[in-house]
């Protein structure tokens, strides 16, 4: 029904005023090139001329998945970075080429379950007109890098890390020596002092720092990753002069690229290189490559840094005065409001102004999925209130990021008749989900049911605000695409004995303080696992002490009072 | 048939040898690393031009010595994910210094041409069966890229 209204009445993007990354000639035609390359690929795989086999490297690079029922495509938001006239295409892509439906990752990026082959050309025409792509978010290469959700106007902000995630998607974008690594790789850099990019758990964690003399610079980590091992990252280096990342980078991915395990694909990723060569002589390794290539020009020159840098001022804010005093008012006479305001909105760095989270993990819905219809209302609330502009989260969540505080609660009932408006971030039912079962052909058990299952058993905001900070994820299958590892509760499907069987982690975190989560005990069926959750949730309420949220009360008291509740033993 | 990074086709006039039990050395050849170091006295006396091929798992290094003496060396694909080569024409070129011919044989896949004559490779022997028109046509396929690599000259770059 949707098909054939969609028509972009808003300026071009590149028009449009928003701090982020705009493409010169230069980036037009290498996204046109690589599309010609890619039609030419699909028409000899439709034809005949080559076989599965043989498309399959060139259409995962290209963000090309063969699922269950049929292919998916995903496609990159860098670093999570979006305008309103993007969003715009994204749901004009989803009514015509998909079911109505987009679905975001935990990698900031979103997926269409339902292309068909002979249309994805296409889509990647219609992305290219508003400078997107789908280039290397599969296959194993360099991914999507991502990001703080919040980069550039959080309020405990160092620096602002898009820019360096630009320069790094550029330098990774076809590099010639790393489209086939061992395994797939992903970077992940953060400018603040709260780690919102969990880059404890990518191949390559960068946190912006500044030294002793007041100097910026990086913080480097190499090996961390989820999966069937999960591992965080260990230090490589304490603190790199900006100028050198992309030779250090190089570097890194050279000797992974030599070194790094092609036997067997489960000790391909570079967590278990380091582990296995240890982090002195991998650290050793990579300074000894830097130290000869250094100097030698593969980094950016200034000018080149200062263009791209250019792209990410900051607009100059209006003066956005407001009454607190109403506004406090509204929040007491507003229980809804108020929980909204406690949970989905945060501190920007401009006086006035705040940051707004939309939460996809609706009573008994998705978490990750948004309609067309939703994404155009987001669009156009982007437009309304938050200067165009729009950011996508690695809890599959998304932002708005420049709203005046005083046109917060006005947005917050536009949020509410298009039913974004769960006031859930951080709670226990912002779920993150991986597709299990239901669209996965790795699945062992369904994951989206459980989401679903448990928001609707978890859906008295009082409650959940009892509750207070948790995490929950729950993966399919080993591959722990949702990182239940490092949820506070985590819940991975297992298959037993040809029945679905959920085994639960406690006390993993992704935050500043990463850990990884312990498993509890012998796992639940799907009848069971809800009441588990519970029970989990009830033992953190009885043994809690004034102030501590779940993870803090769990690492004092440890697994016994919750093994003991879960399994009956005293 | 070779396709040359100046974007040319050349017959290929080398037997690639894997087997050595069994076998005459003469010119014409691409000998396996191992074997040439075995028997390096001997193919130095009796050949006019030195050939070997370096399989992905093999070290460089082995190589170091002799390096000016010899004037091609191809690296081996034996899956085309495999992308060691990639790293290993960068380095052969970069820390080695090495200014003799590179060559890719085995199993790479036309997508990929591009990038080998980026990191330093001069010729690919495109595996039998494989239409030499799609590797041209992909070996010319993007006018432009962003990094700089190993053989930058021969594309535009942003630096
Ligand atoms: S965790 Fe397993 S089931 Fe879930 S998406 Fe990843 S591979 Fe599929």
């Amino acid at each position: 029904m949707y098909k054939d209204v969609f028509a972009p009445a808003a300026p071009s993007p590149v028009t449009q005023n928003v701090n982020m990354y705009k493409y010169d000639q230069f980036d037009d035609t290498f996204i046109k090139q690589r599309i010609e390359q890619f039609r030419s690929q699909v028409t000899r795989r439709l034809s005949g001329h080559i076989t599965e086999d043989e498309f399959k490297p060139l259409r995962l690079q290209n963000g090309v998945y063969l699922q269950l029922h049929a292919y998916m495509l995903r496609v990159a938001i860098p670093y999570g970075q979006l305008n309103s006239t993007q969003m715009r295409t994204l749901a004009h892509i989803s009514r015509k080429y998909d079911k109505g439906f987009g679905h975001f990752t935990t990698r900031q990026n979103i997926q269409y379950n339902w292309p068909t082959l002979s249309d994805i050309p296409n889509i990647l025409d219609d992305l290219h007109k508003v400078e997107m792509h789908a280039i290397q978010t599969s296959g194993n290469c360099i991914r999507n890098t991502t990001s703080d959700p919040f980069a550039g106007v959080a309020a405990d902000e160092l620096v602002d890390p898009r820019p360096w995630c630009e320069i790094i998607r550029q330098w990774s974008t076809l590099h010639p020596e790393f489209a086939f690594l061992p395994r797939k790789f992903k970077i992940a850099v953060n400018g603040a002092d709260h780690d919102r990019a969990a880059i404890a758990y990518h191949d390559i964690g960068i946190q912006i720092i500044k030294n002793d003399a007041g100097e910026i610079g990086f913080q480097l980590f190499v090996g961390g990753g989820q999966g069937r091992t999960p591992v965080i990252a260990k230090e490589i280096r304490a603190f790199l002069e900006p100028k050198y990342l992309l030779s250090y980078l190089d570097s890194i991915l050279r000797t992974y690229n030599m070194i790094g395990r092609r036997d067997n694909m489960y000790k391909a990723r570079i967590k278990i290189t380091v582990n296995e060569t240890g982090i002195k002589e991998f650290t050793r390794l990579v300074e000894l490559e830097w130290n000869r290539i250094k100097d030698n020009g593969f980094d950016l020159p200034e000018a080149e840094k200062q263009r791209i840098f250019n792209h990410f001022t900051l607009p100059d804010f209006e003066k956005s005065e407001y009454d607190k005093v109403a506004y406090e008012q509204l929040k007491q006479d507003n229980n809804g409001f108020d929980y909204f305001v406690k949970h989905n909105v945060f501190g920007h760095k401009e006086d006035g102004y705040s940051i707004v989270s939309i939460s996809l993990k609706p009573h008994g819905g998705i978490p990750g999925d948004i309609s067309a219809d939703q994404m155009d209302i987001v669009a156009q609330l982007s437009d309304d209130y938050s200067l165009s502009e729009i950011r996508a989260t690695h809890k599959q969540n998304l932002v708005l990021p420049h709203v005046k505080t005083g046109e917060l609660y006005q947005l917050w009932q536009k949020l509410t008749d298009a039913n974004l408006a769960p006031a859930n971030i951080g709670l226990l039912t912002d779920i993150i989900a991986c597709p299990g079962l239901d669209y996965c052909n790795l699945a062992n058990a369904r994951s989206i049911t459980i989401a679903q299952m448990i928001s609707e058993r978890f859906d008295d905001l009082k409650r959940l605000t009892d509750l207070g900070d948790l995490t929950l994820n729950i993966s399919g299958c080993i591959n722990a695409c949702a990182h239940h590892h490092v949820a506070n509760i985590g819940i991975l499907g297992v298959d037993k004995k040809g029945v679905e069987s959920y085994q639960v982690t406690l006390g993993g975190s992704s935050f500043k303080d990463a850990s990884i989560g312990n498993i509890i005990g012998p796992g639940f069926s799907v009848e069971e696992i809800v009441d588990a959750i519970e029970t989990i949730t009830n033992t953190y309420i009885d043994q809690r002490e004034k102030g501590e949220n779940f993870l803090t009360c769990y690492r004092r008291v440890g697994q016994t009072p919750f093994k003991e509740a879960l399994y009956n033993v005293a | 048939m070779l396709l040359n990074k100046d974007g040319s086709n050349s017959k290929n006039l080398s037997t690639i040898i894997h087997d050595t039990e069994d076998f005459t050395l003469h010119n014409d050849q691409i000998l396996p690393l191992d074997y040439w170091l075995k028997n390096k006295a001997e193919i130095k006396q009796k050949l006019n031009r030195i050939v070997i091929w370096v399989n992905s798992d093999e070290d460089l290094d082995s190589l170091k010595e002799d390096l000016p003496s010899i004037s091609l060396i191809a690296f081996n694909f034996p899956k085309y994910g495999d992308g060691r080569a990639f790293s290993m024409a960068h380095l052969l070129r970069g820390k080695y210094e090495y200014k003799g011919h590179i060559r890719a044989i085995g199993s790479p896949i036309a997508d990929q041409a591009q990038f080998l004559f980026r990191c330093g490779v001069d010729s690919i022997d495109i595996p039998n069966g494989q239409s030499l028109e799609i590797w041209t046509t992909e070996s010319k396929r993007m006018s432009r890229f962003y990094q700089r690599s190993e053989q930058n000259d021969l594309i535009h770059s942003r630096y």
